[in-house]
């Protein structure tokens, strides 16, 4: 008839969502990465100071709705959104409207206590665009057109502004190898944005280093850029000016010739 | 009363019980048992929209102009509502945590705590008459959750104050104190902190559910019908599959990882409106597509076969609470140009009185209407991509074939003050302004019924039985909406759940009556209304009738005289047999000799044709004079002759 009577039953399973009757506390100050002094410096000097030239370069951005649309990985205090909200938006009269993506979103998170009480503070800010989301996602499923993260990109993009600020390496993965890398959530992103009519930036943090880029991929893209070099003057004048890179030292087209990743 | 007990105390309910007699008898007051509000605490909602709509009702009550409400549909693991309102203070928040039923609003504790106005326990600090009652409305969440946590912040505190809550279960079991006693009902467990605030000016309350029921998940997701779906799409033979339609408009449905989507006839979700769509935009576009299924292949949309749980969900949100009609308030339409407007009596057996139409006068002037009776200032509400208004449309409506091709709308206002009768049995006043609004179609079917609002809020949503009306209309009640706005009473009549009133409450009586006399008031003018359009669209078709026939005869004459601009003799039948008229071409003949028939009982519908027959008589008349059949024969046989196709005519029709 029946099993262990203190085994939960089939029937039962899945009734209680939780299994501790406790009111969740409040959530532990660590101190991340990205409360470093040089991550302020970045925020200010990189990320706020490009968004700004973007804005004074160009007459009209976004679809004219004088909203910055932004999607970006912020912590669960909100850092990043607060940052661009106050040296940007605020200054320039401009409403924020922001999709990001932080496992504290998710209810079994225990930042998210942290995150609540962030969200609270900013969606209160005078411009801040109703729509504004944080979701739980991991930005790698935006790869997959099938994924939740991906339709809320969908949904709210395209961006103003994307700011992927990586703890780990961009490059890691292969691209194609899986289906969600960051290659392949960046080549929807890409697809995504080729939608806006004006200038958009990516900014792109990411670790560097032979252990942080798989060498395949590497070696492809210094493939491509050889190519380049070669068979477009101006891509090697910009090339030239902006990395100080006009020629490749190794004229082979394998990976083998680019043991160490270098030009 | 019997004295003090030994140690001072008072004696028991019980003791005092056995020493009663007939000379001293026992008065005490009834008290109720805090299992109750225990139980109460614990759930009383059958849906996941009425905690939702407890939650903007409270936003609504600490006079928040905006409600922005955040899902991660269709997910549906995190659920925040925000508000821009007063924010609790520690104070407040002690109270609410502490008096969990014993709600502070409506007493004079409210004031203290600074939650209602000054001088009136009924009405929020900036005036507005509070729709939220009971004090558990934040616990009405426990349908929804198992925990939840609460951020509020008073404007000018350099603090965030920050709850969270674990609900317990209900149990008959009481729960126990370390020392092994019973302890009171506990409803669940609470951690509360302040924190620093930055942000020193804002102000509102933010509720963020943590832990969302599987249950209460699987109505948001709609699992009922994808469940079905799914389970039919796995029928190997399409022969064996059942006709299981998916609902026409949904947000998409999970899988079971819950991070994928899955489609649905090729497409993850369908939605009425479009991506760039601007929430306001989103919502009437939300709207109409309900009409849209008027004019398509869906005579009576229902929003149960439409709309997945989540969007019939946010309708009947949009239903329920305190905000202005997607395309303004029926008091605010004009008095003429679209629909017959109707003052409605209150005497029993009463009569409708015709508004006389006057352009630009709107009904709300014509009849001195005040809804909403005070205005509540500004109030919205974001739910996801969509801003919320009332879903109920009035103008440019889909018709039917019925002859009535416009709106008839109805107009009462009621103050009863029960005179005579003592508050405490009556309930106290009551007053409240309605409309009755009758159409060819109504959509969605679902607002077919009748509707009351108390200071703009229902639980209730549309009654289809219109407040159990037993006279069988069954077409003219699915042709008609009703919303009552109670401004005055009523309150108390609703149940604790507030979706269902009290029957026997005397304002569920007198509302109940004063409906069903109204609508037997727009039976008779509407059906009176109906008639009138029939009469007048007969009178219209005798006389195009009428035309043809003389214009044949006038053709006959013209083409026999060879002259254009001539037109055939007149011919008349008059009593007399003589021309009333001098006229040198005309003729006249005896009515009572050429239309002598046997004699029939007349109806509207017999006098138009006996009107026709005449002038075929007299058409035919004219034809003979034009080929010169007639003055050949002397006047008596032109009377017999004219008689005798009259006669024949009139057989044949019958025929």
């Amino acid at each position: 008839m029946s099993g262990d009577p203190d085994e939960p039953s089939e029937m039962a399973e899945g009734i209680v969502g939780v299994s501790v009757y406790e009111a969740p506390e409040p959530s532990k100050k660590d101190f991340y990465a990205w409360h470093r002094p040089r991550k302020q410096f970045v925020r200010d000097r990189q990320w706020c100071v490009q968004v700004l030239r973007l804005l004074d370069d160009c007459a009209a951005f976004g679809d004219g709705d004088g909203l910055l649309k932004y999607l970006g990985l912020p912590g669960s205090d909100l850092l990043d959104i607060r940052c661009f909200y106050e040296e940007i938006c605020k200054p320039k009269g401009l409403g924020l409207r922001f999709l990001g993506f932080n496992s504290g979103a998710d209810p079994k998170s225990e930042q998210q206590t942290e995150l609540n009480i962030s969200l609270d503070e900013v969606t209160k800010l005078d411009g801040v665009d109703s729509q504004s989301q944080i979701i739980p996602d991991d930005i790698r499923r935006v790869a997959n057109e099938e994924s939740i993260a991906w339709s809320r990109v969908f949904k709210l993009g395209p961006f103003d502004v994307i700011n992927l600020d990586l703890c780990d390496g961009f490059g890691t993965d292969a691209g194609g190898k899986f289906n969600d890398t960051y290659y392949n959530a960046m080549a929807h992103l890409l697809a995504l944005q080729a939608r806006q009519k004006t200038p958009w930036l990516l900014l792109l943090t990411t670790r560097v280093g032979n252990a942080h880029v798989d060498t395949e991929t590497f070696a492809l893209l210094l493939k491509r850029y050889a190519e380049n070099l070669d068979g477009c003057a101006d891509f090697k004048t910009e090339s030239k000016q902006a990395f100080d890179i006009h020629r490749c030292r190794h004229r082979g087209r394998n990976s083998e010739d680019f043991p160490h990743g270098r030009l | 009363m019997s004295a003090a007990g030994a140690n001072g105390q008072q004696p028991s309910l019980a003791a005092q019980i056995r020493e009663s007699t007939a000379s001293h008898y026992v008065e005490t007051v009834l008290k109720t048992d805090e299992q109750v509000i225990a139980r109460v605490t614990d759930g009383i909602y059958r849906q996941p929209a009425s905690a939702l709509r407890e939650l903007i009702s409270n936003a609504y009550d600490a006079d928040a102009t905006r409600v922005v409400i955040k899902t991660d549909a269709p997910r549906f693991e995190r659920i925040t509502v925000e508000d821009d309102g007063r924010g609790m203070t520690p104070e407040v928040l002690e109270h609410l945590l502490e008096h969990i039923g014993g709600s502070a609003k409506r007493n004079q504790t409210g004031a203290e705590l600074g939650i209602t106005e000054h001088d009136d326990p009924t009405r929020s600090p900036k005036g507005r008459r509070l729709i939220g009652k009971i004090g558990i409305g934040l616990f009405s969440v426990s349908q929804l959750t198992h925990s939840f946590q609460i951020v509020t912040k008073v404007k000018d505190d350099p603090y965030r104050t920050i709850a969270t809550v674990a609900l317990r279960q209900f149990s008959d079991f009481k729960a126990k104190a370390p020392d092994g006693r019973e302890t009171q009902f506990e409803s669940g467990k609470v951690k509360i902190w302040r924190t620093k605030a930055s942000d020193k000016a804002a102000h509102g309350t933010t509720i963020a559910l943590t832990a969302i029921r599987p249950q209460a998940r699987d109505t948001l997701r709609s699992r009922d019908i994808w469940s079905a779906i799914e389970h039919n799409e796995q029928v190997a033979s399409p022969d064996d599959r059942q006709t299981i339609e998916p609902p026409k408009f949904h947000i998409g449905r999970v899988d079971t990882s819950g991070q994928l989507l899955q489609r649905t006839g090729g497409k993850q979700t369908n939605l009425p409106w479009g991506r760039s769509d601007k929430p306001d935009a989103a919502f009437k576009k939300m709207v109409d597509c309900v009409w849209e299924e008027v004019l398509g292949s869906n005579p009576n949309p229902r929003l149960e076969r439409l709309f997945d749980y989540y969007l019939r969900m946010v309708w009947q949100i949009a239903l329920a609470v305190p905000l202005p009609y997607v395309e303004g308030h029926l008091f605010d339409q004009p008095t003429s140009g679209w629909a017959s407007v109707f003052e409605l009596s209150n005497k029993v057996r009463g009569s409708t009185k015709r508004v006389e139409p006057k352009p630009p006068v709107k009904i709300r002037q014509a009849l001195s209407l005040s809804d909403p009776k005070d205005d509540p200032g500004k109030f919205e509400i974001i739910f996801d991509d969509l801003k919320l208004k009332r879903p109920i449309r009035f103008r440019k409506l889909p018709t039917t074939d019925h002859a009535l091709k416009h709106p008839l709308v109805f107009i009462g206002k009621c103050s009863e003050k029960f005179s005579g009768v003592p508050p405490a049995l009556s309930g106290g006043p009551l007053s409240f302004e309605a409309y009755l609004f009758w159409s060819p179609k109504i959509a969605p079917t679902e607002h077919q019924g009748s509707l009351i609002r108390i200071h703009g809020s229902s639980g209730t949503l549309f009654d289809p039985t219109f407040m159990r009306y037993q006279v069988s209309e069954q077409t003219r009640l699915r042709q008609t909406t009703c919303e009552i706005f109670v401004s005055e009473g009523l309150d108390s009549a609703l149940n604790i759940d507030r979706e269902s009133f009290n029957n026997a409450h005397p304002h569920s009586v007198f509302i109940t009556k004063w409906l069903h006399n109204a609508l037997t008031q727009l039976a008779t003018a509407q059906k009176r209304a109906a008639s009138e359009v029939r009469e007048a669209s007969r009178a219209q078709k005798t006389e195009e009738r009428i035309d043809e026939i003389q214009q044949i005869a006038a053709e006959v004459w013209a083409e026999e005289a060879d002259d254009e601009g001539s037109v055939p003799p007149p011919v008349e039948l008059s009593e007399t047999g003589e021309k009333t008229k001098p006229n040198a071409d005309g003729y006249a003949f005896s009515r009572s000799v050429v239309l002598r028939k046997k004699p029939q009982t007349k109806t509207r519908g017999s006098r138009a044709r006996d009107l026709v027959l005449e002038e075929k008589v007299k058409a035919i008349a004219q034809v003979l004079v034009s080929y010169e059949l007639l003055d050949g024969l002397t006047k008596r046989k032109q009377e017999q002759l004219l008689n005798a196709i009259y006669k024949i005519l009139d057989a044949s029709e019958d025929a």
